[in-house]
Formats: C-alpha cells, sequence, structure tokens
C-alpha cells in the first residue's frame, strides 16, 4: 500500500465517521427540549425550582429551537418544532 | 501520629475532596451520563487512579526535593525544553479558567437571570481580590470546606437506587451502539477533566509553600488516596443522577440551563439550591487555583520569586501573572462563548497535551537525585504512562471528529 493510498483511506474512513443524520439529530434535539420543559414544568408545580429557572430553561429553548427552524428541514419536523417552541413559551411566561 | 498531623491530614483530605468537583468534572460526568448511561464509568475511575498516583507522586517530589514540579523539570531538562508544554499549559489553564469563570457567572445566571456576560467582570474582581489578599491556606480550606457540599450529588445518586449490577458493567470498557465519536469524546473529556496538570502544579506548589518534608509522606499518600478517591464518588454521583433522571426522558445536556433540575426529582427543594451551590463554590475555588496554578507554573518556568503567602510586592511578577490570567479569561467568557461548550473542549484539550506534560515528571520522580530512595513503583508508572498516552491518542483522533460533527 502506498502511502497516497493509505492518505486516502483515512481521509475515507474520517468522512465516513463525519456522516451524520440531521433529521434524526433534529429529532433527538426536539425531543430532549420537550421532555426538558416538561420535566422543568413538573418540577415547577411542586415549587422545587424558581420561577426565575423555568423562564431561563423556556428562554434557551426558544433559542435554540428558532435557530433550527431557520434550518431546511420536513414539514413534519417544523412542526413539531413549532409545537415544542410553544410549550416553552409557556414555560418562559412562568409566573413568580 | 501527632494530633497535629492528623488535624492536617483531614484538613487535607477535605480539600481534596472538596476540590475534586469542578465544572469540567460536572458537565462531562453529567453530558456521559444522560447520553450512555453508567458506560463511561470506567473513565472515571481509570483516571481518578492515575489522578491519585500523579497527585502522590507531585507532593513526594516536593516532600524530599523542595521543588515544586514546574520548577524541578525547570532544572533538570533546562528552559528551552520546559517552554513548549508550559506555553501549551498556559493556554489550557486559560480556557478552563474562562469555564469555572463561566460555572461561577452561571450559577449566578441560574438564580437572578442575569446573563453570564454581566457577571464575568465582577466574578473576576472577586476572584482577583481573594488571591491578592488572601493566603493560600484560607483559600485553600475555605472552598474546599464549602465544596462539600457536592456531597449532594452522591446523596442524589443514593436516593435514586441505581442497579448495582449495571455500575460494575459500566466499569468495564465497552464499545457504545452509536455515537461513537460522542462516547470517545467524552471519555477524553473525563479523562482531562479528571488529570488536570494544573492540580498536580498546584499541589506540589502548596506542598513546597507549607514546607513538607519526608515526614509528610504518609500524609501525602492518605491524601492522595482517600481525598481523591471519594471526589471520584462525587464525580460517580453526578454520572448516576444523570443516566438515572435524563437517560430514561432522552434529554441530551446541550446546556447548563438544562442541567440545573437534574437533583431536584431527587432532592425536592433542595436539589436545586445545592445544584447552584456546588455550582458557584466549585467553579470559584476552580478557579483560584487554577490562576494561582498558573501563576505557579510561569514563575517557576522563569525562576521568579512565587509564594501565595507572600505580600504581592514581594512576588510581584507571579501576582501580576495571575492577575493577567484572570483578565483574559474575564474577557473570554465576555464574548458570549457556550460555556458548555467551552468547557468539554477545554477539557479534551487537556487530554492531548498530558503527556508534554506527565512525561518530564515522571521522570523526575524516578531520578534519586530529586526523590532519593523514595522513586516511584513499577505500578504507578506503568498506569500513569498507558492512561496518559491512550487518552492522548483518543483526544487527538475524537477532537476533529466532534468539531465535524461525527455520530
Amino acid at each position: 500500500m502506498t502511502a497516497r493510498h493509505f492518505t486516502a483511506a483515512v481521509l475515507l474512513l474520517f468522512v465516513a465517521a463525519c456522516h451524520k443524520d440531521e433529521e434524526k439529530e433534529t429529532r433527538e434535539t426536539l425531543r430532549s427540549w420537550r421532555n426538558t420543559i416538561e420535566l422543568v414544568q413538573s418540577q415547577r408545580e411542586r415549587h422545587n425550582v424558581p420561577a426565575v429557572y423555568a423562564k431561563q430553561v423556556g428562554k434557551h429553548a426558544v433559542d435554540q429551537l428558532s435557530k433550527e427552524l431557520q434550518k431546511p428541514h420536513s414539514r413534519e419536523i417544523r412542526e413539531e418544532a413549532e409545537r415544542v417552541i410553544a410549550l416553552a413559551g409557556h414555560l418562559r411566561e412562568a409566573q413568580t | 501520629m501527632k494530633k497535629k498531623d492528623l488535624m492536617n491530614l483531614t484538613l487535607g483530605i477535605i480539600t481534596s475532596i472538596g476540590g475534586f468537583l469542578e465544572v469540567g468534572s460536572m458537565a462531562t460526568a453529567a453530558s456521559a451520563g444522560a447520553l450512555f448511561g453508567y458506560q463511561l464509568l470506567w473513565a472515571i475511575v481509570f483516571s481518578t487512579l492515575c489522578l491519585i498516583f500523579l497527585i502522590e507522586m507531585s507532593g513526594r517530589l516536593a516532600a524530599v526535593s523542595k521543588r515544586a514540579v514546574a520548577d524541578a523539570v525547570r532544572e533538570r531538562f533546562g528552559f528551552v525544553f520546559t517552554i513548549f508544554p508550559r506555553l501549551l499549559e498556559v493556554l489550557v489553564n486559560l480556557l478552563v479558567l474562562a469555564a469555572e469563570i463561566g460555572g461561577v457567572c452561571l450559577a449566578l445566571e441560574l438564580v437572578t437571570g442575569w446573563p453570564i456576560a454581566a457577571w464575568a467582570i465582577p466574578v473576576g474582581i472577586v476572584l482577583w481580590l481573594v488571591l491578592w489578599f488572601g493566603t493560600l491556606s484560607w483559600i485553600e480550606n475555605s472552598t474546599a470546606i464549602l465544596g462539600l457540599m457536592t456531597i449532594a450529588f452522591v446523596v442524589a445518586a443514593w436516593k435514586l437506587h441505581p442497579d448495582p449490577h449495571e455500575l460494575l458493567k459500566g466499569l468495564i470498557p465497552s464499545r457504545p451502539s452509536e455515537q461513537a465519536a460522542k462516547y470517545w469524546f467524552l471519555a477524553v473529556s473525563i479523562a482531562g477533566s479528571t488529570i488536570s496538570p494544573y492540580m498536580f502544579h498546584f499541589y506540589s506548589s502548596g506542598a513546597v509553600e507549607e514546607e513538607w518534608d519526608e515526614e509528610s509522606l504518609t500524609s501525602n499518600r492518605m491524601t492522595s488516596i482517600i481525598g481523591m478517591g471519594f471526589g471520584c464518588l462525587m464525580s460517580i454521583g453526578v454520572m448516576i443522577v444523570s443516566a438515572r433522571i435524563f437517560l430514561p426522558l432522552n434529554i441530551q445536556v446541550d446546556s447548563y440551563e438544562q442541567l440545573a433540575v437534574v437533583m431536584s426529582p431527587a432532592l425536592g427543594r433542595w436539589g436545586f439550591p445545592m445544584f447552584v451551590g456546588s455550582l458557584a463554590v466549585c467553579c470559584f475555588g476552580a478557579a483560584a487555583e487554577l490562576a494561582l496554578s498558573t501563576g505557579y507554573l510561569v514563575a517557576q518556568t522563569f525562576g521568579w520569586n512565587w509564594s501565595e503567602n507572600r505580600k504581592p510586592r514581594d512576588d510581584a511578577r507571579f501576582s501580576v501573572t495571575y492577575t493577567i490570567v484572570i483578565v483574559l479569561a474575564m474577557l473570554i467568557m465576555t464574548i458570549g462563548l457556550d460555556p458548555l461548550k467551552l468547557t468539554l473542549f477545554s477539557m479534551a484539550l487537556t487530554a492531548v497535551i498530558l503527556p508534554a506534560v506527565a512525561m518530564p515528571f515522571l521522570l523526575l520522580v524516578n531520578d534519586e537525585h530529586y526523590v532519593g530512595k523514595h522513586r516511584s513503583g513499577w505500578i504507578g508508572n506503568t498506569v500513569v504512562v498507558i492512561v496518559v498516552l491512550v487518552a492522548s491518542v483518543i483526544a487527538i483522533v475524537a477532537i476533529p471528529l466532534e468539531i465535524a460533527g461525527g455520530s
């Protein structure tokens, strides 16, 4: 095996390792934020976390997911993102 | 053992426990727990084993040779050989210091709602005032004793009833079924956050400041083993809590905001304040140690005067060094970098530079000229060489993959 072949093999491996499924990753991000929001909401209802914290989680989620919405995604993902953003919006408006 | 020695030993152990957990170990253990459950437990345990040996070696070197690590390396290998690894270390320390200041700011943001960037300068100023006016033992002991609140993670882990069989399985390295790049990136980040070179520079410089001698070797060994061992338990506690709360809900830790709720299901109303308190105190303690450690490192490399116990005017260049480092770290945090990403990358970078830092030091603790008859045994040497080299090689491969978004 020549040095050129070896370099090409390493590059191919690198590219293969870097391959990512954008759709799958976005779905996981959405699910992660949805569950975070629900967890924080349930802890807020038990008065285990302060409102100021719940608001920050809501704001952060809205910021992150709004960035996701700017990328080209399928209609299904966009609708789910909008639903999670709406949930995050409620958390952001949490009463002190 | 005399009563005073016992007191010093107890304080040393408390310092090690309280000083173990910081923003890096919290972030890496929590991210790993959320994504892979207990699968990366081995990374915490092996790294701690390596750290125990390195901390014991640095204390032994200081007690016998009366030299701190950086000082002895410069004397033995010369300035030219020393300067490049030290430069790398200072750069990594700067990033880690910024991440620690970011951790304190984040704790303040969580309770006040004011953004991290707004807190960076006040936190930096308070840190500088503490170093400028405080003494080494005061800084060490106060932050470490407050840092004991991190035991809350162990209590929360206990209350969540982790499966012992699964925990034992986590002690054996295994291949992940998916997200291999993330898995290895987190493994080296755990290694980097645990085997932080600043810790053994700080420890050996502290030993020189406190005038340890050969009689201190037993307490040095016990402090390293018991202190670091219990500290490791705290990290394991973070991983367990994250694995029990976040993994079943498929919550990835993408930001510290998500992490702050992790103890609430187990500790109820105490969970949030304990998390915020632990984050603030541990990060502040680590930031103080990092700034001092960088001052020690630079001063010892250039052969300047250095001591935290003297007045700043008596070792002006040492004091100016930590002042500059604090200002730069403060500025990094004011530009609005994501503190979690900064933490994870600086921890992985720490793993990359480990061989350049640990290997010369390893030669010294096997050199009779420095440690006399107290040379290191083959077990310690082997563990350190293997863990340091493996962590560094994995980091070199994993960092580009992580940057490229590998899965």
